[in-house]
């Protein structure tokens, strides 16, 4: 039963990046707003969902714990939230859908990324329990995905590029878009970051060690929390402010991937 | 004074300065991550400029410290700031002007929408009356600096009252009272950090995988002086707390070899502590030195899924070439070149910690208190009505939302909608 699931993984992961590639290329050539060929990209992206939902489920019961430890696991968690934005802005604010020209190809690249660093199962370590490590992982899942909706936002702003036939979306809506799921980020980062803090402290007897990952989880939300002072007091807008959300996106990058690859870091005996 | 301090107070809600320090608090961030810290590779080889400076512990360095205390008073300024305009906005008269009024033509279907939406009247006078939706979102960033405000105090009285450190115990061995505790730390008005009873470690429990990789360990406790036993069970991630003092069972567990080693006339006893090995097939190691600087390599294996004892692989090196390799178990001997090792007995030791600091209740307590600020912010942006009376009778309204207008345009345009109904109809 167990190799049974753990071989299915993988499969139903590669479907759900198929069906995440099919969203996208249907987003693209799918013409004007409610087209025939662009509302394909919702039944497609809430497949590739499913799918994807199937494989975590498959793997959680083959392997006894939720996507929390390996890269494999951590990136299949990260894509299944962004590729859930990506279906409710298609579905529900449908002025933002071209967002999820960057949502779904951040989606499947995650996924490929997953399955190419090994999908191999690695038993829960001792200090990886608790309703806090749980909280932590899943508002740090919901940080990064609104992080990348807010950046996909400033970048379509910088470019100025729109799908084929598509001007259903002002510059101001997307750097209204980019605001609001930026603050979120910020938000769900903040609380990840506490939640951490609270599990830590269960784990280890202490809360902050100055450990790399924390301090740039650190680095990142007061990156973002000055990002957000500039927009609310100096106005900052436009690509102004969609430049410095891309770097604060950067940052975020780094503290969720690039840390794990530091020797010196708590967290990389986790992550590789 | 009062001047002064409001001068003061002004200063310190300046933004060009919020931003200044968070800069510089995120910029010291990053020469930690950037210089090697102290007990890093690398932390040796900094200049004496740097040393000077305390790059290499930028978080006991004075300067940073100025600069976190700095976005402390900050805080706490912005947060008083923000709760006098939070209030003044909730209960003024009436909202922000707008420049798309519009006219209530059907005051009934006008007034249901009105409820339907979840509007409350704040305030009626005969001039205006003002209904407000989500009107706690404006404690929303109040809440959310406060909370950060509660965390710095918290962070505060943690570190000033910190008394915490560790020991390792072997299974069946007792520690005094008074013993000092390992990796002390000690804040400035926190006790010293010793055993206040004796502790002894009665068993510890290793919970594994079927792979034979650690998944839990449970150690049991047992606290004594003149208020009698107390026993404490402790499992990895699952503190307890007794008498204000919290245990924490560390991760680090393993086994301790107690041997003999013979070497001529010469005899030593050597406890050999080695961590659980990470699976079965893996094991654990430590360097031995000898007497003469010769090393023994010992490495620990075990099958705990399978209930087997521990062995101890010994190896002898000379100058880094291995010159003989055995294994022994629990009351064995082996010969390695010329040297007799015996096995007397083997235990398991576990490390715990304990840690009497206060302020941990108000710290995490501040978390929710952000928690609830950043969803008061971004989940619930109050949006205000405003109703006067034209000079032809007719109401008029004032619709304004506090933060991001476009989100709810959809929302302005049904009560525009429900307000001009009644001419459709008719």
């Amino acid at each position: 039963m167990t190799q049974t699931l753990l071989a299915l993984d993988p499969r139903l992961h590669l479907l759900a990046a198929a069906f995440y590639a099919v969203a996208f290329v249907t987003l693209v050539i799918g013409g004007t707003p409610g087209g025939r060929v662009g509302r394909l990209a919702i039944p497609a992206g809430a497949c590739g969902m499913l799918l994807h939902a199937a494989g975590i489920v498959a793997r959680w019961i083959a392997v006894g714990h939720g996507p929390v430890v390996t890269k494999y696991e951590n990136l299949s968690a990260y894509a299944i939230v962004t590729a859930g934005i990506a279906v409710y802005l298609l579905w529900r604010r449908t002025s933002l859908r071209q967002l999820g020209l960057i949502l779904f190809p951040v989606s499947f690249l995650m996924l490929g990324f997953g399955l190419f660093s090994g999908t191999e199962g690695q038993n829960l370590p001792p200090t990886f329990g608790g309703i806090w490590l749980v909280l932590h992982v899943c508002f740090y899942f919901l940080a990064f995905s609104t992080a990348v909706t807010a950046a996909a936002a400033s970048v379509l702003l910088i470019t100025g590029k729109q799908a084929p036939g598509r001007t259903d979306i002002t510059a101001e809506e997307l750097d209204v878009a980019a605001y609001r799921y930026a603050g979120l980020a910020f938000s769900f980062w903040g609380i990840g970051m506490l939640t951490g803090a609270i599990w830590a402290f269960n784990a280890w007897g202490r809360y902050w060690a100055w450990d790399p990952v924390e301090t740039w989880s650190l680095v990142t939300w007061l990156v973002f929390g000055a990002y957000l002072h500039l927009r609310r007091f100096y106005r900052w807008d436009g690509r102004r402010a969609a430049w410095l959300l891309v770097i604060c996106f950067g940052f975020a990058l780094m503290s969720l991937f690039g840390t794990t690859l530091l020797n010196n870091s708590l967290h990389s005996v986790y992550f590789k | 004074m009062k001047p002064f301090l409001q001068r003061f107070a002004r200063t310190l809600v300046n933004r060009r300065l919020t931003l200044l320090v968070m800069s510089l608090a995120a910029a010291s961030m990053l020469l930690m991550l950037l210089v090697p810290q102290r007990g890093t590779e690398g932390a040796a080889s900094l200049s004496s400029f740097a040393l000077a400076l305390g790059l290499d512990s930028v978080a006991t360095a004075w300067w940073f410290r100025v600069v976190v205390g700095a976005a402390g008073v900050q805080l706490l300024a912005a947060t008083f700031t923000l709760a006098r305009r939070d209030l003044r906005r909730l209960l003024r008269e009436r909202g922000p002007g707008s420049p798309e009024e519009f006219a209530i033509e059907s005051p009934s279907r006008f007034a249901r929408e009105l409820r339907r939406l979840g509007y409350l009247r704040i305030r009626r006078s005969s001039q205006a009356a003002r209904y407000v939706r989500d009107p706690w979102g404006y404690a929303g960033p109040s809440l959310l600096h406060g909370g950060m405000v509660l965390a710095v105090c918290g962070v505060l009285i943690v570190t000033l009252t910190q008394s915490a450190g560790l020991i390792r115990v072997v299974e069946g061995q007792t520690m005094a009272a008074g013993t000092t505790l390992d990796a002390p730390r000690q804040g400035p008005l926190g006790v010293a950090p010793v055993l206040d009873h004796d502790l002894t470690l009665d068993r510890i429990d290793v919970l594994v995988w079927p792979s034979g990789e650690p998944r839990a360990f449970t150690g049991t406790w047992v606290l004594s002086g003149s208020d009698g036993l107390t026993r404490l069970v402790v499992t990895t991630n699952r503190p307890v707390t007794r008498d204000g003092v919290r245990y924490f069972q560390e991760q680090r567990v393993g086994y301790s070899f107690f041997t003999t080693i013979t070497q001529g006339d010469v005899v030593v006893r050597r406890r050999i502590d080695l961590l659980q090995p990470p699976s079965s097939t893996e094991g654990s190691f430590e360097d031995v030195v000898l007497a003469d600087g010769s090393v023994i390599r010992a490495k620990c294996l075990v099958d705990e899924a399978a209930g087997g004892q521990p062995e101890l692989v010994l190896r002898f090196e000379q100058s880094g070439d291995i010159v003989a390799q055995d294994t022994v178990t629990d009351g064995a001997s082996v010969r390695l070149v010329d040297m007799d090792v015996t096995v007397d007995a083997v235990g398991r030791w576990a490390i715990i910690t304990i840690e009497r600091s206060y302020g941990y209740g108000l710290l995490f307590t501040s978390f929710f208190v952000m928690f609830i600020g950043a969803i008061l912010i971004y989940g619930a942006s109050p949006r205000e009505l405003t109703l006067t009376r034209g000079d032809d009778g007719t109401a008029i309204a004032e619709w304004h939302a506090s933060r991001m207008p476009s989100m709810y345009a959809r929302e302005q345009q049904r009560l525009r909608d429900a307000a001009a109904r009644e001419e459709d109809d008719a």
